[in-house]
């Protein structure tokens, strides 16, 4: 009887629970009170807030991958294989971020594993082989070594895990042989397929999701403002201030050149794009750079006004902008296309983001795709805001996003948004400066692409000051510029720091 | 432009040896992006110049034959009996909504309501812009609290 229950409980999910799991349910309790009850986001932060409850849950069939092919993560010699055919591979049931070098690793717990030996957190079996990489190999001057079992290891020595529970049923390399990157080294094979969010999670992964978000916000977003008024361009590039300063910052915290610029773009106050860069930059740090981009442009009403009142004069604040010329259907499908052309020779990267906001706009705007446009609007956006947002949601596991780095990310993302805010203000007041037709500074702040929240914060600002003033269309010229401002520095990013492009 | 892409191109050779250094990479691209938006709004402003003109001319075209619609009016139904309402023109602005038969009808119903049976006639009908969209976005915007 007892040991029935002790083996029903062995079967619980309760064995696996541990203090970070614990803490993560508070952070998705604050996300799931700011969204339900506060109303901030809540179409992007209930989704990652469920996601990030059933990422830190000992799931089942959910995150798991699919046994598969072993790929080599680098180029290098394999110094340690210890598969055989036949052996069986047992992942730990919550997922758990593995080291990735020797160095990383306590050497005892090392000892065990390469013992063969089950150790708690790591599976059983999981620890497939161990490289020398080149690079490696070539920038360690006096390299450290353990000793285990007889066999040297560097701690620059890189690990190769399993991904997934399974048979081991073919290896194709011995030690001391010379392998690629990505180079097919081993095979495991499962009955059971991947979870369900394994599949979802393809959609970020590949980079899909964002740029359909940028189709679907193609086809809601009217160019006719910044049209009618173009040199609130310069108001959203001036908002791009905000994403390089915090280039700058996390560089000094010590992040790299491509995890600066994922962090960075944090600041263009664009959750997609900052997912579509994040993925291809600094995989690593996506969920809380998502979670950074969409919680503070949830809380741009809460993070701009006292910088937009800081930095302007009741006088300026009242400043009325004259009415908006109507701008005909011709020009803008002539804008879109410019703009398309345009933006797609300078910076090659940034196409599949600027390619689709302007093909949705231009299903918006021809007037004869009204099925395809309600369907880009509607049905399409929802349902891949509903993967994309549990998609980043998953990613949240209490191993990955306890960290110091976390910290650092949010306060450099908060910083972000305020010098962005602060960038377009002033650029709206030195262009008031030389310009007869003055611009009323708040619509700089909109300057950060947060569709349409930063140009409703600028309109409640410009009442405050002056009810009878309606700065919403106004501000909705340079918070359009501001998206196609924070796609061209995400294409410069990845011009710069390569990715996986 | 020119200069931009030349230190692009510099500092992208570079990045396989070393990484190009923060205060580059900021200054390059931040002057990158100020620059291609700039550009853009140059030619948004030159394209904009275009189609205003454009208006223009379709605006005075469109009075032309307005005027000389009116004239015709005038001159055929002159006889027209006191206290009818008769829509004379409906080409006078070239916005789709004006040339509707279903709106003619309708803004001539609602003179009909305000001045009643004395004789009257609507020779003109123009859009005065988009003055119904932005009354439906102020009515949108109003209807949502605003944090």
């Amino acid at each position: 009887m007892i040991d029935l229950l002790h083996r029903l409980y062995g079967n619980t999910g309760f064995g696996y629970l541990d203090w970070r799991m614990l803490v993560m349910w508070a952070v998705v309790g604050v996300l799931l009170y700011l969204a339900v009850y506060k109303k901030f986001e809540p179409l992007l932060l209930v989704p990652i807030a469920f996601g990030a409850i059933l990422a830190n849950l000992p799931t089942q069939g959910i995150i798991n991958k699919p046994a598969s092919i072993v790929r080599s993560p680098d180029s290098g010699e394999v110094i340690y294989v210890s598969v055989q055919a036949g052996q069986s591979v047992t992942l730990n049931a919550v997922e758990k971020v593995m080291p990735q070098t020797v160095g990383e690793l306590d050497p005892d717990t090392l000892q065990s594993i390469l013992s063969g030996e089950a150790v708690e957190g790591y599976g059983a079996g999981s620890l497939l082989y161990i490289l020398r990489v080149q690079d490696a190999v070539a920038s360690d001057k006096q390299p450290i070594e353990i000793k285990i079992n007889d066999q040297s290891f560097r701690l620059s020595d890189e690990l190769v895990w399993a991904e997934a529970s399974g048979r081991v049923v073919s290896n194709s390399v011995q030690a001391g042989d010379q392998v690629v990157k990505g180079q097919a080294i081993g095979e495991l094979h499962s009955d059971h397929s991947g979870g369900l969010f394994h599949y979802i999670q393809m959609g970020i992964l590949l980079e899909i999701f964002p740029p359909l978000i940028f189709l679907g916000v193609g086809a809601l977003t009217d160019f006719g403002p910044l049209i009618a008024n173009p040199r609130v361009l310069l108001l959203g590039a001036a908002a791009q201030f905000g994403v390089f300063g915090t280039f700058m910052g996390a560089q000094i915290l010590g992040f790299s050149a491509g995890a600066s610029g994922a962090i960075g773009i944090i600041g263009g106050a664009d959750g997609p794009t900052s997912i579509f860069l994040a993925n291809a930059l600094a995989p690593e740090l996506l969920a809380p750079i998502a979670v950074a981009a969409y919680s503070y442009m949830a809380l741009v009403p809460v993070i701009q006004p006292p910088i937009m009142r800081g930095l302007t004069t009741v006088s300026e604040r009242k400043i009325r902008m004259k009415s908006l010329r109507p701008v005909s259907r011709l020009e803008k499908l002539v804008f879109g296309v410019i703009v398309t052309i345009a933006c797609i020779l300078l910076v090659p990267p940034a196409s599949p983001l600027i390619g689709m906001l302007m093909f949705g706009n231009f299903l918006r705007e021809c007037k004869v795709t009204e099925r395809l446009n309600k369907a880009a609007q509607n049905e399409l956006i929802n349902i891949i805001t509903i993967f994309l947002g549990t998609s980043v949601g998953i990613t949240m596991t209490g191993d990955r996003f306890l960290r110091t780095e976390t910290l650092g990310i949010l306060v450099l993302g908060v910083a972000a948004f305020a010098v962005a805010t602060a960038s377009g203000i002033l650029m709206a007041k030195l262009m008031n400066v030389f310009s007869k037709n003055k611009i009323n500074p708040l619509i700089g702040s909109a300057g950060v692409s947060a569709v349409p929240m930063a140009a409703r914060v600028s309109q409640v600002e410009g009442q405050k000051a002056d009810p009878g003033n309606f700065l919403l269309m106004h501000a909705m010229g340079p918070n359009v510029a501001g998206v196609i401002g924070t796609a061209l520095v995400a294409g410069f990013f990845l011009t710069m720091f390569g990715g996986a492009h | 432009m020119f200069a931009i892409y030349t230190t692009l191109a510099q500092i992208s050779a570079a990045a396989p040896t070393g990484s190009p250094s923060t205060a580059s990479v900021v200054v390059v691209g931040f002057l990158f992006v100020l620059i291609v938006l700039a550009l853009l709004a140059a030619v948004t402003s030159m394209t904009g110049a275009f189609f205003i003109k454009q208006a223009a001319r379709d605006a005075a075209k469109a009075a032309e034959a307005a005027q000389k619609a009116v004239e015709a009016n005038l001159k055929s139904s002159g006889s027209a009996d006191a206290g009818s309402t008769t829509v004379a023109i409906a080409s006078a602005a070239s916005s789709d909504d004006t040339e509707d038969p279903a709106i003619l009808a309708v803004v001539a119903a609602a003179v009909h309501t305000v001045i009643g049976d004395r004789p009257h006639r609507v020779v003109s009908v123009q859009s005065t812009g988009p003055g119904w969209a932005q009354e439906g976005r102020r009515q949108i915007f109003s209807s949502h609290r605003v944090r």
